[in-house]
């Protein structure tokens, strides 16, 4: 039962289950969707010098220690707990992300990753969500700009990888 | 009440990482059709959390403290496809969202953190940006 839970990978139906009772909890508790691009803004501006940039002085942004900044903390410990109960518990460059690494070796996969990390946090504020915040919560209310947003995500992905591991990565 | 979205925030990140969000070659595995896991696990997300949604909007439930459920829409506008694109070919390339970023981070995968630099230089940008981008952004009627 604890392997189950704490070590091996959920079955998708479980993880399924999980994420949307989560939503409901998150509603139930707080009033608010769920959503973590927003999230970043608040470390844009914790980080960054944002001040009279029309786009940061938007009302919703206002606190930038709110609730969106813990959520986003509580992601970090969530990580932490996960492989201190799995018995992972390692920090390390090289963990995660084996198979970017085959194609990008050494200080290629942190350019990747930095590189990449810029359209994801662009792409985000530029379609208003990600995939929790529009793939997620966003189509579970028929939302048609998360629907049209999500297969653009989607679109994306599968070009990026497809060009990547059958492309570029073709041994 | 602020302290409870920490919370929140841990339990979700639990989530991500116990359903294999946050491991690279799911994703890739995902995309290049091999593992479907992870497409089963958003969609049945969708689907349980849509009957949660229905739950509240019908029964008109109220939070804990009573106050008003926020279920608001989202706008639609250029930006859903173009931003859409952008952060598919970045989601393509890191194989991590935000949510799953930070997530990585707490899960010892350091080399997150040139993602995560990655992902606050381009909300930085979408900033500097906006004035010339609000209108694909201006919700359409």
């Amino acid at each position: 039962m604890f392997e189950t839970i704490f070590v091996s990978v959920w079955p998708w139906w479980a993880g399924g289950v999980a994420i949307g009772l989560f939503i409901f909890l998150f509603f139930i508790f707080t009033g608010n969707p769920l959503g973590v691009s927003t999230g970043c803004v608040n470390l844009c501006k914790i980080t960054l010098p944002t001040k009279g940039l029309k786009f940061f002085e938007k009302e919703a942004f206002k606190n930038k220690f709110d609730w969106r900044f813990l959520f986003v903390m509580g992601l970090i410990i969530g990580g932490l707990l996960s492989i201190t109960l799995g018995k992972d518990l390692t920090f390390n460059f090289e963990k995660g992300f084996t198979m970017l690494a085959t194609i990008f070796p050494g200080y290629l996969k942190y350019v990747m990753l930095f590189a990449g990390g810029i359209l994801v946090g662009f792409g985000a504020r530029f379609a208003g969500g990600c995939t929790s915040g529009h793939g997620i919560v966003g189509n579970a209310q028929f939302l048609l700009p998360s629907f049209i947003s999500t297969i653009c995500f989607m679109i994306g992905g599968f070009l990026m990888m497809n060009i990547l591991f059958r492309v570029i990565g073709v041994h | 009440m602020n302290i409870l979205n920490l919370f929140f925030g841990i339990l979700f990140g639990f989530i991500l990482s116990r359903v294999g969000a946050t491991q690279y070659d799911f994703i890739a595995n995902m995309f290049l059709l091999k593992n479907l896991h992870l497409m089963g696990v958003i969609g049945s997300g969708i689907i349980a959390g849509a009957i949660g949604i229905q739950i509240i909007k019908r029964a008109h439930l109220k939070t804990i403290t009573g106050e008003e459920i926020k279920i608001t829409p989202k706008d639609r506008h250029w930006g859903n496809v173009i931003g859409g694109l952008i952060f598919g070919l970045g989601w393509g390339v890191t194989g991590s969202c935000p949510g799953t970023i930070l997530t990585q981070l707490g899960e010892g995968k350091l080399a997150a953190l040139f993602t995560l630099a990655g992902m606050i230089l381009g909300t930085y940008l979408f900033g500097i940006f906006y004035p010339k981008l609000e209108n694909f952004v201006t919700p359409k009627k």
